[in-house]
């Protein structure tokens, strides 16, 4: 403003109604200038709030829509996971907490991922001070008991297994404001593989892709996807999932008591911070460290015993009832044969490039896939195949190495990106075509989170066309379904491997290089002493680091003897005899060798027994030593009816979270942009500077 | 910025002494309380209210320097993000017959994290629009972002393309079921469609299928589309099936 025109408006002689309306118009025009900003400052603010807490896990109340379509809360789920480990074996305790926050009845259905050979044998229901104790029945049993229970008001708990790392725990008649805790009970052999222990367990469930039409009937699941020809059980496989942007449920404590029976050269947890206190005898507890983590990646656990302390061999046993039961341990000595040339090879890499890969997986996976092309070697022949919704081999057939292959597979494998479906049969069958015999050394390396739902349809086509090939699989992402890859990698003969980080693949890759290129031994034959029921009965073939694991059912009294263990590698014999004797019982020792009964039958149904036969036997097994099987349920019931005739009650499908990292999965981003919203404060500023810098035009200045 | 004082205003003689005042007041009080001894205008006002305060002045001025700049500033971001959303599309638009003729992604500016990946067409809405790879809010700036993870468009199963419900995806709101609408890839192949469903859903329980039988069309914008807020949580869906 020029300086005359200032001076000129400092004559205006005095007027009382100007200062007032000066005074007006300024304080108008201060406050709209004030709380335009303020609105901004809170709309900033709120924005970032919303953005902060994403990452909590929501202790909230969580919304869900039920039956009806209306909007109620959900039970929460907080979990409590407390593993006690000893030598060979580990006994965990899940405890689920249903709060129900609202006041009204509520039924709580949860599906959740529990470790591929989990023995799930007890289950207890705790209602304030009470407990009531779960039976084993079966499955359509102990459904039936659920829903007259249910009906008739009493509080009841049902666990179901949905697949061999899948369950669903159904909770019947939470009070208003009640909690119910529902504990579960498993037991689970550790594996041992390259000098180190693993336990691990899962906390989350990629979200499986679920292939075929719609079929006609359904089996009272609760999840996303409608059941399917392919997958009759879909609706039971697919737990609706949250938003990671809306925050994370589900919050999760972990203990474990690990017992290792021998001092440790390292102890480790894989995903998770944990707190570890050592105590004497090579005791350790560990905890999370910062408290609850959401359930949204799995846990793992590793620990290597010290050079020279670590087991060559173990046998432990247990007596119930009028039989002995051994678990048997061996490691073969591995061969110092590095020296012996390497046989040429023919490799067939499959990377799984669909939706569910998005994000921190499908990186894991390119990354190590480009590794492994550079360790092939002059004389290798190789191909590459990608699939999602479809199927794209890299090259028609295996190509022999040489630089430019080599390059077109790199930039192949470097424009991968993941988006579709998960058609796995497909590239399975392109990569298991051909001849079943081959003079070459056949091998096919699969990368993928193994996030489908018809699983044992797969299962069947490698066990079907594998012929003299080996398969490989290496498990991606933070959550993968490690049911498939190991089933996959035992009906393959070869071994599996989790990546579950990025910096993990160099360390897990060199592994498995040392897998594929030393020769495993095959041919395995363990010859029990009397009449032992043994399982597995074909044992896998073996290959470097791994260890013999086998169970053996006695009449009691007559283990006795040596067992005989003998198999070949490259064409050498190799022998063991080691001395049985009924030791020290470990508890848990029948129930491992039933656990491995129903996955050996299983596995037997996956290759094409008659189901009804399986069925007979399993239930047999399960229903004898207390186990949820896929033909079997524990259910508790409460004694006395507590829900009101008249009370409704809701039932809530409890959501689980997406696994950390991946994006795949409807992170839709914000629609709409500021511009409106912009250009309106725009205008309402520029009102108001107007409006000030009119008053001050007017202003009296009669102090001059 | 020059106070009142230097710049000659009511403090134009006396500016030392009146600088040295600011300065012994306590800071955020000044403005608002004058304590009468320490005036540096001899002269005493007659009445608080009516007296012309400079350090008042002062804040006036700055008030409207900074409404008037924040309020430039803020119309200036809104109508830069409609220009943009409409440039964006014309420059797109070169990018997209070089990927047709090369095949490969290219880059529409040197600087850019993405690449058109489809073109789609609602030909009863005059809607011809450039797709991007990627649905990030940095990429949704340009044009519509289809969502990784998602099938790509033509293909068998489920494309999710999301877009500004003010800006490139207006048009949604307006297609009714039976509506066509083209999908134009690299490969130069034309995929014809047909709205089947359309829906709005609270974004918190909206699980998009991640695969379908027939190839599908998701398109998904914000939900209601007058609203001033950008950050509401319900989602406009539109399904269109392949014909």
């Amino acid at each position: 403003m020029p300086q005359a025109d200032r001076v000129e408006v400092n004559r205006i002689p005095h007027n009382e109604w100007r200062t007032l309306g000066r005074l007006a118009l300024e304080s108008a025009a201060t406050g709209l200038f004030v709380s335009l900003v303020l609105a901004l400052a809170v709309f900033i603010v709120s924005f970032e709030a919303k953005a902060a807490g994403a990452g909590d896990p929501g202790q909230g109340t969580l919304l869900l829509r039920d039956d009806a379509g209306a909007r109620t809360a959900a039970p929460l789920l907080l979990t409590d996971v407390h593993m006690e480990v000893s030598g060979l074996v580990a006994r965990v305790q899940v405890r689920q907490r249903f709060v129900n926050p609202t006041s009204q009845w509520r039924e709580g259905v949860y599906v959740f991922p529990l470790p591929e050979k989990a023995a799930v044998d007890h289950l207890t229901m705790h209602i304030g001070e009470r407990v009531i104790e779960g039976q084993i029945k079966e499955r359509a049993e102990a459904r039936r008991t659920y829903e007259n229970a249910k009906a008739e008001g009493r509080k009841t708990t049902l666990v179901e297994q949905e697949r061999p790392n899948m369950f669903t725990t159904s909770v019947a008649n939470i009070g208003p404001n009640e909690e119910i805790v529902v504990a579960l009970e498993y037991e689970e052999m550790l594996r041992y593989d390259e000098g180190s222990f693993r336990l691990r367990f899962p906390l989350a469930i990629t979200p499986r892709y679920v292939p075929g039409l719609p079929a006609e009937s359904a089996s009272g699941g609760t999840g996303w996807s409608p059941a399917t020809q392919q997958v009759l059980d879909a609706d039971r496989v697919t737990p609706p999932y949250v938003n990671a942007r809306e925050g994370l449920v589900n919050p999760v404590t972990i203990v474990v008591d690990l017992n290792a029976g021998f001092p440790l050269a390292k102890l480790a947890s894989s995903y998770h911070a944990m707190n570890i206190v050592e105590h004497p005898g090579d005791r350790y507890r560990l905890t999370l460290d910062g408290g609850p983590v959401p359930a949204a990646r799995d846990f793992e656990l590793v620990w290597t015993p010290d050079i020279g302390a670590a087991p060559g061999a173990a046998l432990f046993t247990e007596t119930k009832g009028d039989k002995t039961y051994a678990l048997l341990m061996a490691l073969p000595p591995t061969t110092p044969d590095t020296t012996a040339a390497r046989a040429p090879r023919e490799i067939t890499y499959i990377i799984d490039t669909s939706g569910s890969m998005e994000g921190v997986s499908i990186t894991q996976a390119r990354e190590a896939l480009l590794m492994a092309l550079d360790r092939l070697q002059p004389g290798d022949r190789f191909n590459v195949i990608e699939f999602n919704s479809t199927s794209t081999p890299l090259f028609s057939a295996p190509m022999p190495l040489d630089p430019a292959t080599l390059s077109r597979a790199k930039q192949f494998v470097g424009a991968l990106r993941a988006r579709g479906g998960t058609e796995m049969l497909p590239a399975l069958k392109i990569a298991l075509a051909g001849d079943r015999e081959s003079p070459l050394v056949r091998q096919v390396v699969f990368l993928t989170d193994g996030a489908v739902g018809n699983e044992d349809e797969i299962l069947r086509l490698v066990h079907d066309k594998l012929g003299d090939r080996r398969l490989f699989t290496i498990g991606i992402g933070p959550s993968p379904n490690t049911f498939f890859l190991t089933k996959a990698a035992q009906f393959g003969r070869g071994t599996f491997t989790f990546i579950g980080d990025v910096r993990e693949v160099k360390e897990k890759m060199s592994a498995l290089f040392r897998k594929l290129e030393s020769p495993a031994l095959t041919d395995i034959v363990i010859d029990w002493p009397g009449g032992a029921d043994a399982w597995p009965r074909l044992v896998p073939d073996l290959y470097a680091g791994e260890p013999l694991v086998v169970t053996a059912q006695f009449p009691a009294g007559t283990m006795q003897g040596n067992v005989a263990i003998s198999g070949k590698r490259t064409g050498a014999q190799w022998q063991k005899l080691l001395p049985i004797t009924v030791g020290a019982p470990e508890p848990g020792v029948a129930v491992l060798w039933a656990r491995a009964k129903i996955d050996a039958l299983m596995d037997a149904g996956r290759q094409g027994a008659p189901e009804p036969d399986i069925r007979n036997a399993v239930l047999d097994v399960a229903l004898t030593h207390h186990l949820v099987s896929k033909y079997t349920s524990l259910i508790a019931v409460d004694v006395t009816p507590t829900k009101p005739a008249g009370a409704d009650s809701v039932k809530s499908a409890l959501p689980g979270n997406v696994p950390e990292g991946l994006t795949g999965f409807d992170q839709l981003p914000r629609t709409a942009t500021p511009a409106a919203l912009l250009i309106v404060i725009g205008f309402l500023l520029l009102l108001a500077a107007a409006a000030m810098a009119l008053a001050r035009r007017y202003a009296p200045l009669r102090g001059i | 910025m020059a106070t009142a004082a230097e710049r000659g205003g009511p403090f134009g003689r006396n500016d030392r002494e009146a600088r040295n005042w600011m300065r012994a007041s306590a800071p955020g009080i000044a403005f608002r309380c004058r304590p009468a001894e320490s005036s540096p205008l001899g002269s005493s006002p007659p009445t608080p209210r009516a007296r012309p305060n400079p350090h008042k002045r002062w804040l006036l001025v700055a008030c409207i320097v900074l409404a008037a700049c924040a309020g430039a500033a803020s119309l200036g971001n809104g109508l830069y993000i409609y220009a943009k959303a409409r440039v964006a599309q014309v420059l797109l638009h070169s990018a997209w017959i070089e990927t047709q003729a090369t095949g490969g992604a290219i880059k529409p500016w040197p600087w850019a994290d993405t690449h058109p990946v489809a073109r789609l067409k609602a030909p009863s809405q005059d809607a011809d629009l450039l797709v991007l790879a990627g649905a990030s809010g940095r990429t949704l700036a340009f044009g519509p972002g289809h969502l990784d993870g998602s099938a790509a468009p033509g293909d068998a199963g489920n494309a999710v393309i999301t877009g500004h419900r003010d800006t490139h995806f207006r048009f949604v709101g307006r297609l009714v079921p039976g509506d066509p609408l083209a999908v134009e890839r690299a490969d130069g192949s034309q995929r014809h469609f047909a709205v089947r469903r359309i829906y709005v859903a609270d974004f918190r329980e909206l699980n998009i299928p991640r695969d379908t039988r027939v190839p599908t069309l998701t398109l998904v914008t914000c939900y209601p589309f007058d609203a001033i807020n950008p950050g509401g949580p319900l989602r406009y869906v539109v399904v269109a099936e392949a014909t």
